[in-house]
């Protein structure tokens, strides 16, 4: 997917800032900047891509695009959780830039770094770094399923290790939260998400009827198995969409215990059953995760 | 894993003798047997000796209430036992009613345990599979208007439900995702033939996915914390104490051993007087009486050399002693098979089914025909079951 970056400049002028933002990252139809806030702070700030209207795909597109931005703001606001991102000072706006129309509003600036730089790298990370990663990630899904969503992109690239005991793991992005029961924001086909780390039910034709918690459940374990091995069971290597979906479906990953024997075998069980391809084989509730979390010495 | 007797007509002396041997735990008991008063007796003396006791509604044979020649029995005489128009059960409006009415009535008996009505589910993508599902979600909230006692969710299947893999499946998830789950689930799946015959035939239900679906869902039901307990599970019990199940049930007959709807309905045939039989552990199987002598003079390890071998071995057992040599094997089984880890459970099971096999097989070379090749393909399904099993547990 590509849509045009707003330049620095062109988010200073639009926005009246007195300083130029950083760019630092983009994904999906999202730009994200550094800026400095008027009481001196820094803050995250997202431009949303709004697809000018030119036909009815189009028009579809914006209206998804808005609605999913509307969301994400409205999820943020609502979330208490601190493993979660903070909305910033900057409300929501329709803003046209260099021609082209963006949503902008800010969020928290997070420190630190994301945890996909943890792959692969040595030693691999332990067994309590671990646990305080999947823990906060059950966590934010108790918090975000109570509010019936599903956050359905969890993985390493999104979770900040901010290096702040009080929430050291904090998850950015709700830009594809998925408000059960509500409108349906997604187009027909393929659902939202990173194909790496969709459980195997988002890839069915039927996945809306199918998906609770439990992807989001997926998704979190998957993320910790990729951690703790340094690479990823179902997307060893690039390669085409279709392999890593039949990777998905079919392949069975190794067990955690035999390839991290260093780890607590009950903790690996966890997080090997939370990976399960059918949802059925994982965790009905996350009592029951929490469970046998307790179970396991810290 | 314990072993309850399930009960039906003529249990005589059977569950009292059972009881005092220590080799059924207690009951699960038919209405259909017996009537209100007489059940309440039934309840206090099986709770005297020690034993759990629980009642099935038999709620999945209402809709033979219409039938023009029902087989009901005494379940015409309880309060609950009412088929309610179709589209209330289909709203569910009329399910939080009946559950309470046929838990209340339990409660008055003595129950240790609930068991929540249901209906029967003959096609897992069925009006009737959502309509059991109603009954399910409910069990716990009615329950929990009435007292404390755990209460066990029936759910009755007909193996063609289990043989639509995908869509029971979903039933499996569907189960799993349920906001108020029952504290457990009374499971019992039904075969197209009805018992009580002298024949011994392969039954359909000894069909390898039939068999792993069964396990299935007792593993997935139990790992998610709910407690099973299988009714008319018979030869399979082994397999599914290994899966999770806290306890299954069989009877004294082959309709208490495996399950058909049919027989809450006249049948066109009368049957015969069912022919004794010896549950022998080693070749997994229910033989005739009058083999066991003939296979144990082969093969001596076709006795299960426990206290209850002795009737056989002195000539034709009496139905009771016939009844207590069969709970006597399956919790032999039970007791070796059903350990703490399912892997381990499986592979010995798998052994001791390729052992059984062979025996089979050595009974067969040595000129014994006579119902061989049905047990012997009944062994089959059982191993492959688990094979089955396995795969869609994600063991494998």
């Amino acid at each position: 997917m590509t849509f045009p970056i707003p330049s620095t400049t062109g988010v200073q002028k639009a926005l009246g800032l007195a300083a130029e933002p950083t760019y630092i990252d983009k994904g999906g139809f999202k730009a994200v900047y550094r800026f400095a806030t008027e009481d001196g702070g820094e803050e995250a700030l997202k431009a949303v891509f709004v697809p000018p209207v030119g036909n009815e795909e189009d028009e579809l597109r914006r209206e998804q695009l808005v609605a999913r931005a509307k969301r994400e703001i409205a999820a943020l606001g609502e979330c208490a959780s601190p493993h979660l991102v903070k909305l910033g000072g900057m409300e929501a706006a329709l803003r046209t830039i260099e021609g082209n129309d963006y949503l902008m509003y800010s969020e928290e600036l997070l420190p630190g770094q994301a945890l996909h730089n943890w792959i692969g790298q040595q030693p691999a990370p332990d067994y309590s770094d671990l646990r305080e990663v999947f823990t906060s990630l059950i966590a934010l899904i108790r918090e975000l399923s109570e509010r019936e969503y599903l956050h359905r992109d969890i993985k390493p690239e999104n979770i900040m290790d901010t290096g702040d005991a009080s929430r050291r793991f904090v998850m950015l992005d709700l830009g594809i939260a998925y408000k059960m029961h509500g409108t349906d924001l997604t187009r027909a086909g393929s659902p939202p998400g990173t194909l790496r780390y969709m459980a195997p039910e988002l890839l069915q034709p039927d996945y809306k009827d199918n998906m609770d918690f439990r992807c989001d459940l997926y998704a979190a374990g998957l993320t910790v198995y990729v951690l703790a091995t340094g690479s990823h069971p179902f997307a060893p290597r690039p390669e085409a969409d279709f392999a890593t979906v039949q990777r998905i479906m079919k392949t069975s990953p190794g067990l955690l215990e035999t390839l991290r024997s260093d780890l607590p075998v009950d903790f690996c069980r966890i997080i090997d059953r939370c990976i399960k391809k059918k949802p059925a084989l994982r965790y009905a509730n996350l009592d029951l995760v929490e469970k046998a979390l307790n179970e396991v010495a810290p | 894993m314990k072993i309850l007797a399930q009960h039906g007509f003529g249990p005589k002396d059977k569950l009292a003798e059972g009881l005092r041997r220590g080799i059924i735990g207690g009951a699960i008991l038919s209405p259909r047997y017996l009537s209100p008063d007489r059940m309440t007796t039934q309840v206090t003396n099986i709770r005297d000796a020690g034993g759990r006791v629980l009642i099935d509604p038999e709620f999945y044979g209402a809709e033979f209430e219409s039938h023009p020649d029902p087989k009901l029995g005494c379940l015409e005489e309880w309060d609950y036992f009412e088929q309610p128009r179709r589209r209330d059960l289909i709203s569910g409006r009329a399910v939080p009613g009946l559950i309470e009415r046929a838990l209340a009535d339990q409660l008055q008996m003595g129950v240790s345990d609930w068991i929540a009505p249901n209906v029967y589910v003959r096609e897992a993508d069925s009006i009737d599979t959502a309509v059991a599902l109603h009954f399910v979600s409910q069990a716990k909230v009615e329950s929990a208007k009435l007292g404390d006692l755990p209460v066990f969710a029936t759910l009755a299947l007909h193996r063609d439900a289990i043989l639509d893999g995908d869509e029971f499946r979903g039933i499996v998830d569907a189960l799993t995702a349920i906001d108020e789950p029952p504290d457990g689930y009374y499971v019992i799946v039904g075969s197209n033939e009805q018992g009580g015959s002298g024949k011994q035939v392969r039954s359909d239900l000894y069909q390898p996915q039939v068999i792993a679906g069964w396990m299935y869902l007792n593993y997935v039901l139990a790992i998610n914390g709910a407690r099973v307990i299988n009714g008319y599970a018979h030869l399979l019990s082994p397999l599914l104490g290994a899966c999770g199940a806290e306890a299954t049930a069989s009877g004294w007959f082959s309709g208490l051993r495996k399950f058909c709807i049919d027989r809450y309905r006249q049948q066109q045939s009368g049957g015969r007087f069912p022919r004794v039989r010896y549950v022998s552990t080693s070749l997994m199987s229910n033989i005739l009486h009058t083999d066991y002598l003939d296979y144990c003079g082969v093969a001596i390890e076709v006795a299960n050399d426990r206290p209850l071998d002795t009737p056989y071995n002195d000539g034709e057992p009496t139905r009771t002693e016939a009844a207590l040599q069969s709970w006597e094997a399956l919790d032999s089984l039970a007791q070796y098979f059903c350990t703490d880890g399912v892997k381990d459970g499986l592979d010995r099971l798998d052994t001791h089914l390729d052992r059984a096999k062979e025996l089979w097989n050595r009974l067969s070379d040595h000129g014994f025909s006579n119902e061989i090749e049905p047990h012997r393909e009944r062994v089959g399904a059982m191993r492959d079951g688990i094979r089955m099993f396995r795969e869609w547990a994600e063991l494998a």
